[in-house]
């Protein structure tokens, strides 16, 4: 069963339950934007019936796990967790940015050699390239879509912004650590008002409009939304934090395998999730707008109507 | 931004302040977001220095990867001593801690890193985090060393050269950073139990920095990326490192442990002659003998199987109040300081050639350069001895000052942390 078979399933049992006609009337009418609920614990349900969709996710955390590894080889500065052995670590990851074990910040490129800034370069792309990649992917077989050539590089833009935006957030929090509550606030907001944004871009849209879109969907929804990010959020910890418990040091592979882990399964529901979203946020707008439609042309039928019997009456 | 996982679970002191109190401008904080941005890519074209640390004249707290405490080929002033520059620090209470000088800069740890210029004291950078351990080492892959600033439950890997000024906020210098921060409510053992120094002594050789751990285990970090080489699994307290054949570290019960410098395998314990905990072991290293202070006085040890090559006589133990304090290693003698004593040992009987009766500041390292040892004292004071007798050289009492750290010697001059001001001093030579 693909996502849009069971939001169609899901309408068919909502119309065979017979809903109340003001509330139909009050739904077409209401200012916030569609409810598909719980998107992310159906999401569970979903990949569990087709763990095919962790198989893009898992090849990228392979990827990602290999970039990983020569980055933490390689003689540039490294930003890793800070406490292990029994501590939690204080790591960040961002779905959909690709964001992995390792991390440049600038001080680490202050007074680089060119051809290791290059290197440094290409191996921070990696990590957006396989998440755009593996996100594309995963929508796709979740709703029964082409993986385009166009829908990839959509994804994958929208990707590498939000993978952009979190390093130049982490950054300037790094100049000023006072930005950072601010920032954490404006992050988590922009979480929950875009989380359906990379489900659209691997779908049909560009990603200026996915993120349009996206906020436009999510308008009156966010904190139903936020509590989306925050379950992916905690299950993605979770996992990463598996392996770093039991690592001694950063650099120890255990804290690579639980990234890894963390990347598949929270990369995967996640984009099934966002999916999830989308495609029943786009039906129930699509519905609403038929229905407010329908109404409005009942609306005129009646007005028409009592037009005609005032005439009737007033010829007779 | 989608799904994103929440955290689970880094001149004077009149120009010094003024250039830390700047005004924020508007125009400055729009250049900042470029600056910042571009500060990494313009630190990578910028004028570098060389990563070779073998020419720095004080590259280390100890001087070298051997902590011998000692530059030999140095001439340090020997008499008519006068301040050539003087330049107050920041903060009520500046730590009297040995500074480490490379390349044109002498870089004194404080509330902050305080980089001056040598020749006349001007400010070139300070960089904000109070670290008081400091090293500097070849960074493969950069053009500028890596300065390794450490504090007692971080330790950092700093642009050698200061970073880059992004104009507002702080510099950006900082390459990599491990462990937490030395303040806040989790600072000061809930972590790591009892006395944390992960980073106050860290020594640094080939590229590769040593230094403990918060919870007192040994480990060895790439200077350049920060990444953990090896870590000791057999945490003893580690405090004091050295450099020779393999990395020597003295640690808690005054023993003393030998590791491979490649692969952290413990090659050989000294056990220790004191059976106080508290106590801790002091150790430097060079030309195949290790000189540990091991609570009998000086124990001199074959670098490769550590084997007793002489031991100064059972009565010095009495004599020599001993934890913390690191043998000075100069051409002829081991200096040790004590309680109230500064004793000078032969290097190569171990006997006792002279003992002055001088109360070495806490912690209590004594610095020397060509002939000469400067002993910082609790009355304030800097005293030179001759290395090889004992006899005064000559005595510095700063204005002002209360307290006198360890000082380093290069270009012919000495260079110190004095009270709360930093002096160079200069004499006949």
């Amino acid at each position: 069963m693909t996502v849009t078979e069971a939001v169609r399933e899901q309408r068919e049992r909502d119309a065979r339950g017979g809903s109340d006609p003001d509330d139909e009337r009050g739904d077409g009418d209401d200012p916030r934007g569609p409810d598909p609920s719980k998107p992310v614990r159906r999401a569970f349900g979903v990949v569990s019936r087709r763990p095919v969709l962790l198989f893009a996710f898992a090849l990228a955390a392979a990827v990602v796990a290999v970039a990983d590894v020569a980055r933490i080889l390689d003689p540039v500065g490294n930003a890793t967790p800070n406490v292990v052995g029994g501590g939690l670590s204080f790591s960040f990851l961002a779905y959909p940015s690709g964001t992995r074990v390792t991390m440049v910040t600038p001080g680490a490129l202050v007074g680089l050699q060119p051809w290791w800034l290059l290197a440094t370069v290409v191996l921070g792309a990696v990590g957006p390239l396989a998440a755009g990649v593996a996100t594309t992917w995963t929508v796709a077989r979740a709703a029964k879509r082409e993986v385009t050539v166009d829908r990839v590089l959509a994804t994958t833009t929208y990707v590498a912004a939000v993978a952009a935006a979190w390093h130049a957030s982490v950054w300037l929090v790094e100049a000023f650590p006072a930005a950072v509550a601010p920032l954490l606030l404006v992050g988590l907001w922009l979480s929950a008002r875009l989380f359906p944004a990379p489900a659209l871009a691997a779908l049909d849209r560009s990603p200026l409009d996915a993120a349009s879109e996206a906020y436009a969907l999510t308008r009156g929804r966010a904190f139903g939304c936020f509590l989306s990010v925050l379950g992916a959020g905690t299950f993605g910890a979770i996992l990463a934090d598996a392996g770093s418990v039991a690592a001694i040091s950063p650099s120890d592979p255990l804290f690579a395998l639980g990234t890894a882990l963390s990347y598949t399964f929270a990369g995967a529901i996640g984009a099934v999730a966002a999916t999830i979203y989308a495609v029943e946020a786009r039906e129930e707008r699509d519905r609403r707008s038929e229905e407010r439609d329908r109404r409005s042309e009942e609306r005129g039928q009646w007005r028409e109507g009592r037009a005609d019997d005032g005439k009737r009456r007033n010829g007779n | 931004m989608p799904p994103s996982p929440p955290p689970e679970a880094a001149a004077s002191s009149r120009s010094s302040a003024q250039s830390r109190e700047r005004t924020v401008s508007r125009r400055a904080l729009v250049g900042a977001a470029a600056s910042a941005t571009a500060a990494g890519l313009a630190g990578c074209l910028g004028t570098g220095t060389t990563t070779d640390v073998t020419d720095a004249p004080w590259p280390m707290q100890g001087y070298d990867a051997g902590r011998t405490n000692h530059r030999a080929d140095a001439n340090p002033p020997r008499g008519d001593l006068a301040v050539a520059w003087r330049t107050d620090l920041p903060g009520h209470w500046p730590l009297p801690r040995q500074p480490v000088a490379y390349d044109d800069l002498v870089v004194a740890p404080n509330d902050g890193l305080l980089g001056l210029g040598r020749a006349d004291g001007s400010e070139r950078f300070a960089l904000h985090p109070t670290r008081v351990g400091l090293a500097v080492a070849a960074a493969d892959g950069y053009r500028t060393p890596t300065l390794v600033a450490g504090g007692d439950r971080v330790v950092l890997g700093l642009d050698a050269a200061g970073g880059v000024d992004t104009r507002v906020g702080e510099r950006v210098a900082e390459r990599w950073h491990v462990g937490d921060e030395d303040t806040g409510p989790f600072a000061g053992g809930l972590l790591g139990g009892g006395e944390t120094v992960a980073g106050r002594t860290p020594v640094a050789a080939d590229g590769v920095v040593y230094h403990a751990s918060a919870e007192g285990a040994v480990v060895s970090r790439d200077a350049a990326s920060g990444r953990e080489r090896w870590r000791a699994a057999d945490e003893r307290g580690a405090r004091f490192f050295a450099v020779d054949e393999h990395l020597y570290v003295a640690e808690h019960w005054m023993d003393v442990g030998a590791y491979d410098l490649s692969t952290g395998e413990r090659v050989w314990t000294h056990e220790g002659g004191d059976v106080v905990s508290r106590h801790t072991a002091g150790v430097a290293a060079t030309d195949g003998t290790v000189f540990v202070n091991d609570g009998r006085g000086i124990t001199a040890l074959d670098a490769t199987d550590g084997g007793v090559r002489w031991r100064t006589s059972d009565g010095e133990r009495v004599d020599v109040e001993t934890s913390k304090s690191v043998p000075t290693v100069t051409d002829d003698t081991v200096v040790l300081p004590g309680y109230r004593a500064v004793h000078g040992f032969d290097r190569e009987t171990g006997a006792r050639v002279w003992k002055r009766a001088l109360d070495p500041t806490d912690p209590r390292h004594v610095a020397a350069a060509g002939d000469l040892a400067f002993v910082p004292t609790e009355g304030g004071e800097l005293v030179a001895l001759q290395a090889a007798t004992g006899r005064t050289a000559w005595e510095f009492r700063p204005r002002e000052a209360w307290e006198v750290g360890p000082p380093v010697v290069a270009d012919g001059r000495l260079y110190a942390v004095a009270g709360n001001t930093f002096v160079c001093l200069e004499g006949s030579r």
